[in-house]
């Protein structure tokens, strides 16, 4: 089915569901989830998490969606019936900052569209202003 | 950082602003930082310490009547931070009133975000059961309860608004984080 995965954005791609697995090629895997499928681990740039680490994360050649997001600390709502996959922020980055006090970095964009990272930031005080037009 | 949909919703509000104005349409960082209403200031130091957390911080006082908050003191605040490196609140002493997101609360995001999406793409009936979802997790929550007002043509000034108020007053007036 096509399924619509939504993190920093809603990205959709097809994927095999199972019961409780959602399964993804490799490709779709890393459009959806921003990671990729390499013969070393999961990589972002040069950060690798090997294999060993995500339990059941590959079935055959698919990666479940699912197992590999739980494994990574992410809380997953699968709305099967709208066919949407929410994804959640690693707990323990919100728990850094909320209990531990270390901001957690986040990248947004601004209204032209330019994306924005916290560490552009680094270095200097930065006053973080949460507001809302409601 | 704007809890908001659109671009659209932000752009009178970042006129004249000369730091970066950002979208949080998937409300990234209202999950990350706990923030379950606004305006919530936090201040982050040099080295990425968060040293004064979640806060009520109104840059004006134009609704200091309806909240009863003094802006000036919280401008003056940041003003001494700024130029003194003095923190009125420090984050030890504060982690109590923050608290972290229970799972609820964070569920109430994951429902949010389906709930977004639907609507954005048409399909009010779905969205509104996850946004009911979510407001069930969360009742709390202004960042999940009032953001999904303008998601479902509900007036967020207008009764439904003063309605959730009234809830969250009676509630005890719960909020992640200082006042």
């Amino acid at each position: 089915m096509q399924l619509t995965v939504i993190d920093d954005q809603a990205r959709t791609v097809e994927a095999e569901v199972d019961g409780e697995q959602i399964l993804l090629d490799p490709a779709d895997f890393a459009i959806a989830a921003g990671w990729e499928v390499r013969p070393e681990g999961f990589c972002q740039g040069d950060v690798c998490i090997p294999y060993s680490a995500t339990q059941a994360a590959r079935v055959g050649d698919k990666i479940d969606l699912v197992a590999t997001m739980t494994a990574f600390g992410r809380p997953v709502l699968f709305a099967i019936d709208n066919q949407v996959v929410a994804l959640g922020q690693r707990s323990a980055a919100r728990y850094d900052a909320v209990v531990g006090g270390k901001a957690a970095p986040f990248s947004l964009r601004d209204l032209d569209g330019k994306i924005h990272h916290l560490a552009d930031h680094a270095g200097k005080k930065k006053l973080l202003i949460a507001f809302a037009s409601w | 950082m704007a809890f908001d949909d659109t671009v659209e919703a932000v752009q009178e509000f970042a006129e004249g602003i000369a730091i970066p104005v950002l979208l949080d349409r998937h409300h990234v960082v209202s999950e990350l930082y706990a923030i379950s209403n606004v305006p919530t200031v936090i201040w982050i130091d040099e080295d990425d310490n968060i040293v004064r957390p979640n806060g009520v911080g109104f840059s004006s006082d134009m609704f200091k009547e309806f909240t009863g908050f003094d802006a000036t003191k919280h401008l003056d605040a940041i003003r001494d931070w700024v130029r003194n490196d003095v923190v009125d609140v420090a984050f030890a002493d504060a982690i109590d009133d923050v608290g972290d997101l229970s799972d609820d609360e964070v569920n109430a995001r994951l429902h949010f975000r389906v709930a977004a999406y639907l609507a954005r793409n048409g399909d009010d009936a779905a969205a509104a059961r996850h946004f009911t979802m979510a407001g069930q997790l969360a009742p709390n929550d202004f960042t999940i309860r009032r953001a999904a007002m303008p998601l479902q043509d509900v007036d967020p000034f207008g009764e439904k608004f003063f309605e959730l108020y009234g809830e969250w007053a009676a509630n005890g007036s719960p909020y992640h984080g200082i006042r």
